[in-house]
């Protein structure tokens, strides 16, 4: 079974009792859960479940409540979204922030510059990095065009591509899928496939249940901003609480799979 | 191959061939021109290098420091105070002056620059008026608002002349010198990347909070040298004449009419709008600011993009044709 | 003791009137509007000119100033400050600007760097309370800079304009979409805030000795009280009006009337970085981060 830890795959990223208030209203509250080395976890639950809100925590955007959120087997509690960064979590967002005047290799090199074992990567160094991430994301091509120029998927692409070039040992994504079609959706499937393969932990927030099931080997269900279960696809896709607070509704609707 | 080898060739060339006329161009004027020319190319110099050095801020931290100006103030008074009050040599001054209008600068940044856009560049109108109603206020120190003497260069007209063109020739080159760098650094992709998107930057490993800092430090130590110049160059000082929020705006379009974010951009505004402005200073003196105010109400309405951007886009139109076949089946 | 607090409350009614409009322009159209110092100081010259040429009582004059900077208000932003509003509050700001070094200058030019004022028969005479002097003059300017908020502010919510206005500078997406025509509101409204500007300059014009750079203080003020009363805000501009004169009325007697500029400033730059909301009002548009 999947949620036996083998001894090999220690937790990469251990939430304990994560809470996030925001003018008193619980966004997440009291959320454990574990990310071990090497799998891809996927995180879904109705729209405000606190998805973005989670991921925002861990990448240190928003600065936590309430708990404790140890990555490595250290605290991260406190820390700058930059040195969070640096300790090798990288984030893509929902809302894709491409750095406008900047061509894509330079935006991907932004990466490359400040990651983890990017001290002293001079800016020159840093672009030839860029250009062969972006390959790998399918971007070669239009490395120097600038961020405008590119069309959703292209974007998505880049907002992948500039995580990755962090060098992340753990990887965030955030709807990264939303948007695109069916297509898209499974070139893109086989890209993160890929990056896991290559060694890096995923975290993985997707409104596409066909793609989140497929990729996850664990998922963890969130509800009004708490963890209501936990399991691999096929449990999670059983499980009742599931069905009536999330899938039951999103299934019930014909907007699924 | 060797046809791009033969043309990059070609083009090194012409950039020498560039460059080698630009700084017989520099060198020349003192010589050449007349006392009253070479003032003017010296304010054009002085307006460069200021225009360079807020655009640090405006143009790649896309923080609007419309106050910028209060470090020339501060860089003014270093220097006069120095001279004035304790014998300092000029140069030991004029590097006092960098520093300190740097370090407020450095003071003033982790708090005021957690503001945002427009907010920050009111705090910045705020610092400099601040500062002005202070240096005022200090008199015993800096004169107060019946203003300061500053010693006068120890040397003939010619002698002076030449030693203020070369003072800001040499400030000019260290601003955009500066920029250069910047642009290629880290630091210049680190904030090019915030000025985009703050959160997005910060996650991408950019300290955010340090590079803003950085980025108004090195703004503010370039102005308050300039400023420091000025205030020997003009040897009289009083704090509307250092603290002039109008020139600070001034600068400000400079950097914008040019290109804000470009490297050589502000200096082609600076010299643009403030050769523009001494040309009408001479027919009509009266009007002079006057003019000014259409010149900014006209920028702002038509190249509110700057210079560089019709060059930019120039550049794409040609390129574009030139390519356009490859373009077509690709 | 009491002196200081009636010169302070008698001038904090004029800098309420001078930040109202001020305020309105910044909240409904974000635009810094620089050149809100202009139309004070044209204010002022209409007051001046009708009263040197014509005789006119300074405070008849009012509607007339108030009309002919409407008329300007309302050029001005229909011709070129609606053009560039798109591009956001730092390029009106430097627009205005522009507007606020032509208009001075033209002044200058016309009128000369000469300080000068208006002193009607009145002029002198105060009413004297329990040791307290009150200036008639002061008084009446105050109660007038009153009338005229509390005016504005009826306009504001009980007019069908008024209403459009608010909406506009609440989502000007969503007011474009119930048919109000967004370019017209605020042209309008810059309109307004030039009218109330006026209105301000005439005022000051029987108090103070006027030339052409005399709305430049009024302006710093002006920004001053709208940041601490709050964005658009009009109990806000009341408020920060009085207390500013308040403040400057005790700094000129504690620290000396040098300092209390510096003291404005030091307030200004303090309250954007601590409570960028105000002390009444609503959040910034930029806000911090």
């Amino acid at each position: 079974m999947a949620e036996q830890r083998p001894a090999e795959r220690p937790p990469l990223l251990v939430g304990r009792g994560v809470t996030r208030y925001f003018g008193g209203v619980a966004a997440v509250q009291d959320v454990d859960f574990e990310v071990r080395a090497g799998e891809v976890l996927g995180l879904i639950g109705p729209n405000g479940a606190g998805k973005t809100t989670l991921m925002n925590l861990i990448s240190g955007l928003l600065p936590l409540s309430r708990g404790d959120l140890i990555f490595n087997g250290r605290s991260i509690k406190g820390l700058s979204p930059w040195d969070i960064a640096r300790l090798g979590i990288a984030r893509t967002f929902q809302i894709v922030k491409p750095f406008t005047g900047m061509t894509l290799r330079e935006n991907v090199a932004m990466g490359a510059m400040f990651a983890r074992d990017g001290k002293g990567v001079s800016a020159r160094e840093a672009l030839e990095v860029a250009g062969e991430v972006l390959e790998m994301v399918g971007l070669g091509h239009r490395m120097n065009a600038y961020t405008d120029e590119l069309n959703i998927a292209m974007r998505k692409r880049l907002e992948l591509a500039r995580a990755l070039a962090l060098n992340p040992r753990l990887l965030l994504l955030d709807e990264v899928m939303a948007g695109l079609n069916l297509r898209e959706v499974e070139r893109l499937m086989e890209l993160v496939r890929s990056i896991n393969a290559r060694g890096v932990t995923i975290i993985v927030i997707e409104h596409v249940m066909k793609a989140i099931m497929g990729i996850s080997d664990r998922i963890v269900v969130l509800h009004y901003g708490k963890k209501i279960a936990e399991g691999t696809p096929q449990q999670v896709a059983q499980d009742e609480r599931v069905i009536t607070a999330y899938l039951g509704r999103r299934f019930g609707q014909g907007k699924g799979a | 191959m060797s046809a791009s080898q033969s043309s990059s060739f070609a083009r090194r060339a012409a950039w020498a061939f560039v460059a080698l006329v630009l700084a017989v161009a520099a060198v020349l004027p003192p010589f050449y021109l007349s006392g009253y020319w070479v003032r003017v190319i010296t304010s054009l110099l002085m307006y460069g290098a200021l225009a360079s050095a807020i655009n640090i801020m405006v143009g790649f931290a896309g923080y609007p420091a419309l106050g910028n100006i209060a470090f020339f103030g501060v860089g003014a008074y270093t220097v006069a105070v120095l001279m004035v009050k304790y014998n300092v040599d000029f140069f030991v001054a004029l590097l006092a002056a960098g520093v300190l209008a740097g370090l407020y600068a450095a003071l003033l940044g982790r708090a005021v620059l957690r503001l945002r856009g427009a907010y920050f560049g009111i705090a910045t109108i705020g610092i400099n008026h601040a500062t002005s109603e202070i240096v005022t206020n200090l008199d015993s120190l800096t004169g107060g608002g019946r203003g300061t003497i500053v010693p006068f260069y120890p040397g003939g007209i010619q002698e002076e002349r030449m030693f203020f063109y070369f003072l800001m020739l040499g400030l000019m080159l260290l601003a955009v010198g500066t920029t250069w760098l910047i642009s290629r650094s880290r630091l210049g992709y680190g904030l090019r990347a915030l000025k985009a998107d703050q959160e997005g930057a910060s996650v991408m490993g950019v300290n955010t909070t340090r590079f803003k800092v950085i980025a108004w430090t090195v703004s503010a130590g370039l102005t308050g040298l300039v400023g420091g110049a000025y205030a020997y160059w003009l040897s009289f000082l009083e704090p509307p004449y250092v603290f002039d929020i109008t020139m600070g705006v001034k600068t400000y379009i400079m950097a914008i009419l040019g290109g804000a974010g470009t490297v050589v951009g502000p200096v082609l505004g600076a010299f643009t709008l403030e050769l523009l402005s001494e040309l009408i200073w001479g027919r009509f003196l009266e009007a002079h600011m006057l003019v000014l105010g259409i010149v900014v109400v006209l920028v702002v309405l038509f190249i509110p993009q700057g210079f560089m951007s019709l060059f930019a886009q120039l550049a794409a139109t040609l390129k574009r044709r030139r390519t356009g076949e490859v373009r077509a089946d690709g | 003791m009491t002196q200081i607090v009636v010169n302070g409350l008698l001038t904090g009614g004029v800098y309420a009137l001078v930040a109202v409009g001020f305020s309105l322009v910044w909240g409904v159209m974000n635009v810094v509007n620089i050149a809100h110092a202009s139309y004070i100081m044209l204010g002022a010259y209409i007051s001046y000119w009708l009263f040197h040429l014509y005789g006119w009582d300074p405070f008849l004059s009012i509607p007339v100033s108030m009309a002919a900077l409407f008329v300007l208000g309302y050029l001005v932003a229909s011709v070129v400050l609606n053009r560039v509003i798109r591009y956001g509050l730092v390029m009106t700001l430097v627009l205005t600007f522009g507007v606020d070094l032509i208009l001075q200058n033209a002044a200058l030019i016309l009128w000369s760097a000469d300080y000068r004022s208006i002193t009607p028969s009145y002029a002198g005479a105060s009413l004297a309370v329990g040791g307290v002097m009150i200036p008639y003059v002061r008084f009446a300017v105050f109660l007038l800079a009153l009338v005229l908020v509390v005016l504005f502010s009826l306009f504001l919510s009980k007019t069908r304009t008024g209403n459009a206005i608010q909406a506009t500078a609440l989502n000007p997406f969503a007011a474009q979409l119930t048919g109000v025509r967004i370019d017209r509101i605020y042209a309008l409204t810059y309109a307004i805030g030039a009218a109330l500007a006026a209105a301000a300059g005439s005022m000051i014009s029987v108090i103070y000795t006027i030339q052409p750079q005399v709305g430049n203080v009024f302006l710093t003020r002006a920004f001053v009280i709208t940041v601490l009363g709050g964005l658009g805000s009009i109990p806000g501009a009341l408020l920060g009006g009085v207390l500013l004169g308040l403040a400057e009325s005790f700094a000129t007697v504690t620290v000396g009337i040098g300092w209390s500029q510096a003291v404005s400033f030091g307030l200004l730059v303090l309250i954007l970085v601590v409570r960028p909301q105000g002390l009444l009002g609503r959040r910034f548009f930029g806000g911090v981060g």
